[in-house]
Order: C-alpha cells, then sequence, then structure tokens
C-alpha cells in the first residue's frame, strides 16, 4: 500500500495478504486454466487474475498463455485512486514474473533469454490502459449517480 | 514454498511430493485412477484448517475459480 493511502486504511497496514489461486488442468484438451485472487482485504481492493494456457493453434510447439486481470473497489470515490495504484502495481508486477517466467524457460531450454518480452509487455501496457480507462469512467458515472441520487432526497 | 502454517511446512512438503509424482508420472499420462495421496493430504489438510483458524484468514463463501463471478471480456 502507498504511504498516501495508510492514512486512510489503517486496519489494512501491516496485515498480510492471503491469495487464493484455483486451477484447472485439463489433459485431454490441453489446457490449464488458473484463477488468482486475494481473499482479504477484499473491502479495499480485489484484484483477479486469470492465466489460460493452450497449445498455441499455429504452433503446436509453443505454449501460449493469455493473461486477464480485475482490479476492482467497493470504495467509490477514493478507491478510483487505489484501482488505477492496483493497476500500475499489477503492471510492473506482470513485467517481473514475465520476466521470470522467461528467464526460467529459457534456462530449461538452454537458450539465452529471447528479446520478445519488450512485445508483450507493450501489449500488456495497453490493454492496462484499457482497463484503467473504463474503469475510471465506470467510477465517474457510478460517482455521478449518486450525487444524483442524493439530491432527489433533499 | 512454506505453508500459510508455519507448522505445516513439512506436512506440505510431503504432500506436494506425492502429489506431484502422481501428477507427472500418473494423471499427465492419462492414468487419473487411484489416490495414492489421499492420507497425506487428510493430514496436511487438517494442519491448514487449524492455521487457517488460528490466523483468522476469511473463507467463508469462497467459490471455486471465483465461480460467484462471471469473467468476461466486458465486465467492469
Amino acid at each position: 500500500m502507498p504511504r498516501w493511502a495508510e492514512r486512510f486504511f489503517p486496519a489494512n497496514v501491516a496485515h498480510s495478504v492471503y491469495i487464493l489461486e484455483d486451477s484447472i488442468v485439463d489433459p485431454k484438451n490441453r489446457t490449464m486454466t488458473t484463477f488468482t485472487w486475494n481473499i482479504n482485504h477484499a473491502r479495499l481492493m480485489v484484484v483477479e487474475e486469470r492465466c489460460v494456457y493452450r497449445v498455441n493453434p499455429e504452433n503446436s510447439n509453443w505454449t501460449e498463455v493469455k493473461r486477464e486481470a480485475w482490479v476492482s473497489s467497493s470504495l467509490f470515490g477514493v478507491s478510483r485512486a487505489v484501482q488505477e495504484f492496483g493497476l500500475a502495481r499489477f503492471k510492473s508486477n506482470v513485467t517481473k514474473s514475465t520476466k521470470g517466467f522467461e528467464y526460467v524457460l529459457a534456462k530449461m531450454q538452454g537458450e539465452a533469454p529471447s528479446k520478445t518480452l519488450v512485445e508483450t509487455a507493450k501489449e500488456a501496457t495497453e490493454k492496462a490502459k484499457e482497463t484503467a480507462l473504463a474503469a475510471t469512467e465506470k467510477a465517474k458515472d457510478l460517482a455521478s449517480k449518486a450525487a444524483t441520487k442524493k439530491k432527489q432526497y433533499v | 514454498m512454506n505453508s500459510v502454517g508455519e507448522a505445516c511446512t513439512e506436512l506440505k512438503r510431503e504432500y506436494d511430493q506425492c502429489f506431484n509424482r502422481w501428477f507427472a508420472e500418473k494423471f499427465l499420462k492419462g492414468e487419473s485412477g487411484g489416490d495414492p495421496c489421499g492420507q497425506l493430504f487428510k493430514r496436511y489438510q487438517l494442519c491448514v484448517q487449524k492455521a487457517i483458524k488460528e490466523k483468522d484468514i476469511p473463507i467463508e463463501g469462497l467459490e471455486f475459480m471465483g465461480a460467484s463471478k462471471a469473467k468476461t471480456e466486458n465486465s467492469s
């Protein structure tokens, strides 16, 4: 959690986050799906990630992974900042973990880590930007709806 | 990787070893029958459940693969 947020969420400071990962392995169809999410600090923010691993349809020697993530927060107002922080942190973590992933793969296959990581990271950044934008728009929309509701009760 | 309950790490290691062997040599090769690790799993699970209670980890209402939420491209 960034320092500025600690003041707003004192109960969350210094509590470890617990994460669950569920997975399904389908050896018949040769796919694996993992779903990972945090099971505490959920009132503050929830990050969910789904990865689907399958045989690349164009090259059966390749495994491809599709990674999707959702960052959400139920507290509106401050949460927009929390959501964007979460997304930014996720993006940087994804780059690190993808680097680690590719490094291990390269070592296993006895080759030097390739340059394709840069392209992958670029695509992920674009998708993440789009998702953050959508989240911001949705937050704005819901906030203005909430403001409208308040007026009706005055 | 350690277990969430520090005291359970050894039980986890034993179970993981059994599981990984079964997974690589049986399951992935198409033989999904048999349950050679059931006992080890039960012992490990009991230990973890105790640790979860002690640490107050919120596990009520959790669904497999976060099943209560339908995750599509258009969800916000």
